[in-house]
């Protein structure tokens, strides 16, 4: 056999290769289709939320430094609309937005979906209970002095009575840094709903030293939260100091 | 039948000639001992014929649109008959096209075969190398995957660290500040018109020279043409193709054929068998570890650029890349004329040892070394609930503020997340409280600065959730700045020296 010979047989071997593949042969390199999950699942749900929230908002939606989203009382109150809002574009200083990008993000129709998953698989309307006080502070509600005493009352407990904290408790609310990088809405959502995964009660109580069964109303909610957004130093006027 | 093709053919050849144009290349005389070292420039040549027929094909369905490119891939692989094995064929033949380009260099630098008079040749091929280079780094952009992201970001950020002209390179490449939609559409018209345009006519310019000097013999101890001087070589050269010669079609061409043909089984059946090269897939959660690489022809440059501080980097970028290429271009000039024995040239064979083992270590620490950023920790990866509970509204900021800054994509948390840092499960420990400040604004080592980008509210609130990472038990390093003082005191000492 000459080397031509061979050449030839080698061409006609790696074309008859090449015909086997477009008869789509189920060769091993052949990709599989990766299962989708669909928009609106309980898969594409948890795909969502451990691609993009599980880092902030924790393994489960608890227990993560971020707000916890598996709080029924909390999906019970925040209006769809809002919750669409803030996953697209974000809020305050560190909750990123989510729009869709080439590379990463989320369609509106996936957010969507999200937000009514997450109330489906994580919200219980039963837990959450009835006559939850606004999601949002009323507009010009609050009044910052009974605020303070009322966070006394039942607040400083822990943080103690002035909210900078105290030895073995559970740290400061009112220092400036903290309050820089958290939205008035973040501040009176902990003072709705608290942070149960920490031990930090909702409106509800138990709060320590107060009965079982007594807790905010909703306008010791509007107060208190008045008097924690009041301790907030505004930028301008620390570099005047 | 065979007659009226034989007359269709003869008018042909009449007309056009065809045959009296091909002749003389086809059958012109080379050297009898030219045998199967000689066979690795056609085999790359045959990559590249590959490279533009399945690219054409490819290109009839890939959209390079930042919105639909990864989709068309994904179009490709599932939905259109073969078009996995394309994209397959596509990527391996690029792998296999520079690592047979790198092979044929590495035979013709062995040979000496770049010596008098084919330094011209040598120049063309470098110039090669180079646009191959570009070919299979513009490639792998096209995937616009999370590799894709991260080889251009660092590309991107290499060339903005040229002087004076870095910033509008980056530019110019990326088609805007940033990676986004424009800068895959200049990507892709380098990787389908300006690099194989380039590529073609170059090499049409690298055959040509071959032709006109000819083959160069294989070097033997004593054999013909061992020792290039400028006087003789060329008339003897000449004497010996007219008396020993063999014509290249058919005679060496043969073997051409046999190793193609048997390079073209090995493509077919490892792109059968391994399947396309990417695009990595999205992100979910059966599969966390998105750790971005490059594909294997610049492994070793990343793992250059992880190894090696900034401003080494500096250098390396600066001076020491533009001098090796220089030098590449200029080996026939430093080395023109001599023996063209590997043996009796020790520096060029050492030099070949060296830079092969160089690149193969740099490459297995590319693939083994912890060193790519872990993309999607700032989102994916939690702060273990230890890390979380009993911390203060402050120290939670801080949590927040470390996945949102994307620390994690080097660092760890009680081992989840990237290992390029050291792991800040413990950092209070080793650090107090200022040490971590200065740390995070003024960045060390490979840790780049974070001053400009964190507000003090941030840095404050960071500064306070990492100093209270410590083992239960264990006291944090308190006295703000010790380390910080003695570090002060060992440059004053040095300095005084
Ligand atoms: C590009 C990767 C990278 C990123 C992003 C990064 N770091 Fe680092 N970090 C490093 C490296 C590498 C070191 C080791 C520094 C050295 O070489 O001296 C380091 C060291 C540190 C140290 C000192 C640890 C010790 O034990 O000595 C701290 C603290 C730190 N980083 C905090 C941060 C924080 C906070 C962020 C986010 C704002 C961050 N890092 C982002 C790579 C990174």
């Amino acid at each position: 056999m000459t080397l031509y010979s061979l050449g030839f047989r080698l061409l006609g071997g790696t074309l008859l290769a090449l015909a086997m593949v477009g008869c789509d042969w189920h060769l091993p390199g052949k990709p599989i289709k990766p299962v989708e999950p669909k928009i609106g699942s309980r898969a594409h749900f948890e795909r969502v939320y451990f691609v993009h929230c599980l880092g902030c908002h924790g393994p489960e939606g608890r227990n993560g430094p971020a707000r916890p989203l598996s709080d029924p009382m909390y999906l019970a109150s925040i209006p769809n609309a809002t919750f669409e809002k803030v996953v697209e574009e974000g809020h305050g200083v560190l909750m990123p937005g989510f729009k869709k990008t080439p590379f990463s993000g989320l369609t509106p129709e996936e957010i969507s979906a999200f937000t009514t998953s997450i109330k489906t698989y994580w919200g219980d309307p039963k837990k959450a209970g009835s006559d939850l006080p606004p999601y949002a502070q009323p507009a010009g509600s609050g009044n910052v002095k009974t605020g303070k005493s009322t966070f006394a009352t039942y607040c400083g407990a822990c943080h103690g009575d002035d909210g900078a904290g105290k030895e073995g408790g559970a740290g400061s609310v009112v220092n400036n840094f903290y309050l820089e990088l958290v939205s008035d809405q973040a501040l009176r959502s902990t003072v709705i709903f608290g942070r149960t995964d920490l031990g930090c009660p909702t409106y509800r109580g138990p709060y320590p030293g107060m009965p079982e069964g007594k807790g905010l109303s909703p306008s010791d909610i509007d107060d208190v939260t008045a008097w924690l957004v009041s301790n907030r130093v505004s930028i301008s006027e620390e570099a005047k100091q | 039948m065979m007659s009226s093709l034989k007359t269709a053919w003869a008018w042909i050849d009449d007309r056009t000639g065809v045959m009296a144009m091909l002749g003389p290349p086809m059958k012109h005389h080379v050297p009898r001992n030219a045998k199967w070292w000689y066979v690795f420039g056609s085999c790359t040549l045959l990559f590249f014929t590959i490279q533009i027929v399945t690219g054409i094909c490819l290109a009839l369905v890939y959209a390079p649109s930042g919105d639909s490119a990864y989709n068309s891939l994904l179009y490709l692989d599932y939905v259109v008959p073969g078009g996995w094995m394309l994209r397959a064929i596509h990527a391996w033949s690029s792998n296999a096209m520079v690592f047979m380009m790198l092979v044929h260099m590495t035979q013709v630098f062995l040979h000496g075969a770049f010596k008098f008079p084919r330094e011209m040749t040598w120049i063309f091929g470098v110039a090669l190398m180079l646009t191959t280079l570009a070919l299979a780094f513009t490639g792998q952009v096209m995937r616009w995957d999370s590799d894709a992201y991260w080889g251009v970001g660092i590309g991107a950020s290499m060339m903005g660290r040229i002087p004076y002209i870095g910033g509008w390179l980056t530019h110019l490449i990326l088609g805007g500040p940033i990676i986004g939609g424009d800068t895959l559409s200049r990507f892709f018209t380098l990787h389908v018109f300006v690099l194989p345009g380039a590529m073609i006519g170059l090499i049409g310019g690298h055959l040509m020279l071959v032709l006109r000097h000819g083959i160069s013999e294989e070097p033997k101890k004593g054999g013909p043409g061992e020792f290039v001087d400028k006087e003789t070589y060329r008339p003897a050269y000449k004497e010996r193709m007219k008396k020993h010669g063999v014509p290249f079609f058919p005679d060496a061409a043969q073997r051409d054929m046999v190793f193609c043909g048997i390079m073209l089984i090995v493509l077919v059946v490892v792109a059968a068998w391994y399947g396309p090269i990417g695009p990595s897939p999205r992100p979910d959660p059966a599969n966390i570890l998105v750790n971005p690489r490059p594909d294997f022809p610049f492994l070793w440059i990343f793992a250059i650029l992880a190894l090696l501080t900034p401003t080494i980097e500096d250098y390396l970028i600066i001076v020491a890349a533009p001098v090796v290429l220089m030098v590449l271009f200029l080996v026939p000039f430093l080395a023109g004329t001599g023996s063209r024995l590997a043996s009796s040239r020790p520096i060029a064979s050492l030099s070949v040892i060296l830079l092969i083992t160089g690149l193969l270590v740099l490459s297995w620490l590319g693939v083994t070394s912890p060193w790519s950023p872990h993309m999607q920790a700032w989102t994916s990866d939690a702060v273990p609930p230890v890390f979380v509970k009993g911390r203060t509204p402050i120290e939670l900021q801080g949590a927040i503020v470390l996945q949102h800054s994307q620390c994690r994509n080097c660092h760890s948390l009680d081992g989840l997340g990237g290992k390029r840092g050291p792991e800040l499960g413990d950092v209070a420990t080793r650090l107090s409280r200022d040490q971590i400040i200065r740390q995070v604004q003024q960045g060390d080592g490979n840790m780049p600065a974070f001053g400009k980008n964190l507000s003090s509210a941030e840095t404050d609130a960071l500064a306070a959730f990492l100093h209270s990472c410590h083992p239960v038990g264990v006291r944090p390093a308190d006295r703000p700045g010790a380390r910080l003082k003695q570090l002060k005191q060992l440059d004053k000492a040095r300095s005084a020296n």
